[in-house]
């Protein structure tokens, strides 16, 4: 692809490299549950303005487990853990002073999240 | 024995959108392109499409969809446009035995355009301004696909996929100059290519001494 302001060939704005989903899961018969992890592999992506070349990414590892557990029909306990390691969130804009082929670059704006992991558990009664 | 089945219809759809944006600087107005814009789209779409069981082995589905579509803007813009797409789809599926098969895919594939692209927006903190473009067109993807799938040990299924394809009017960001400055606008930056390897695995675990143990992958590249 073609960038309108450089003339330099390029990805499309937002378009992800790649998308890698792993995961594993075991029905355990014996003690009525069901259990697994998963790993997602992030993401990256760019986005091409007139004076802004903005990155955002979102690193890899992600990670998630949980426990499915079905004592009978009517009753349902799940326990999930998400974003077990944490993920970090990064967000970065290189502004330019005008259009990024002539101008200088201004100001670089980078914006980091660091996420914590979370824990969920539900119960479920069927009636 | 040869099967042939064969399917037509068709749908209309009507989109509307309005909107005011307004920009100032020290309580002075600057007058933004598409800053106050009005769009109404009228689509639409007739289709026919056939299934050829050509034998047990291979089957044929062909067809073909034709949009219109005419799109009016009003308010900083008076514009109308018209559009017309033929789309046609080809699949053939090649069915060695009963846990194989291989499809080849050729089809093309038209964009919705999002009507929040015809009208000004800011986000002062992040991307600045964006004005609106009245001349966005729809993106049209030629899209060439070949598939392999093979299912194994009752649960597995391995599905391997290659895609290819050719877009015509990329939409992204172009500068568009008015008289209060150059600004970014959604817009067409022309053709480009895009390429996807798409691997999908359901893998059962019971021969690697875990009774009832999946692993799954699900993993597209460009």
């Amino acid at each position: 692809m073609r960038d309108p302001v450089t003339g330099t060939n390029r990805v499309i704005s937002g378009q992800r490299p790649q998308n890698i989903n792993v995961a594993f899961s075991q029905d355990v018969n014996s003690l009525s549950s069901t259990w697994g992890v998963s790993y997602y592999n992030g993401w990256d992506e760019e986005y091409f303005r007139l004076q802004q070349l903005r990155h955002r990414k979102l690193s890899a590892p992600y990670f998630s487990a949980f426990w499915d557990y079905k004592p009978s029909p009517e009753w349902r306990f799940h326990l999930e853990a998400d974003d077990i390691t944490g993920f970090v969130f990064h967000d970065v804009k290189f502004n330019y002073a005008g259009p990024r082929n002539v101008a200088a670059l201004n100001n670089i704006d980078v914006f980091t999240a660091n996420a914590i992991p979370h824990i969920e558990f539900q119960i479920r009664r069927t009636f | 024995m040869p099967e042939l089945t064969l399917e037509t219809g068709g749908e209309g759809a009507f989109n509307f959108l309005g909107g005011k944006t307004a920009f100032l600087v020290n309580g002075v107005n600057q007058p933004l392109p598409s800053a106050h814009a009005h769009v109404e789209e009228q689509r639409g779409e007739l289709f026919a499409q056939g299934t050829w069981k050509i034998d047990p082995e291979w089957m044929l589905e062909a067809g073909m969809r034709a949009e219109y579509s005419t799109i009016i803007e009003s308010g900083s813009t008076r514009l109308t446009r018209s559009f017309f797409y033929p789309k046609p789809r080809a699949v053939l599926t090649w069915s060695p035995d009963k846990d194989t098969q291989v499809r080849l895919r050729v089809e093309k594939v038209v964009g919705q355009l999002d009507f929040n692209n015809f009208i000004a927006s800011a986000n002062l903190s992040a991307t600045g301004i964006t004005v609106g473009n009245e001349n966005l067109r729809p993106d049209q993807h030629s899209q060439y696909e070949i598939s392999f799938e093979r299912h194994f040990w009752q649960k597995g299924a391995f599905v391997l996929t290659l895609m290819h394809e050719d877009i015509k009017d990329v939409v992204d960001y172009v500068p568009i100059a008015s008289p209060s400055g150059t600004f970014d606008a959604p817009g067409n930056i022309g053709n480009g290519q895009d390429n996807q390897i798409t691997a999908q695995i359901t893998l059962p675990l019971d021969k690697l001494f875990i009774p009832d143990g999946l692993l799954t992958t699900r993993a597209p590249s460009t």
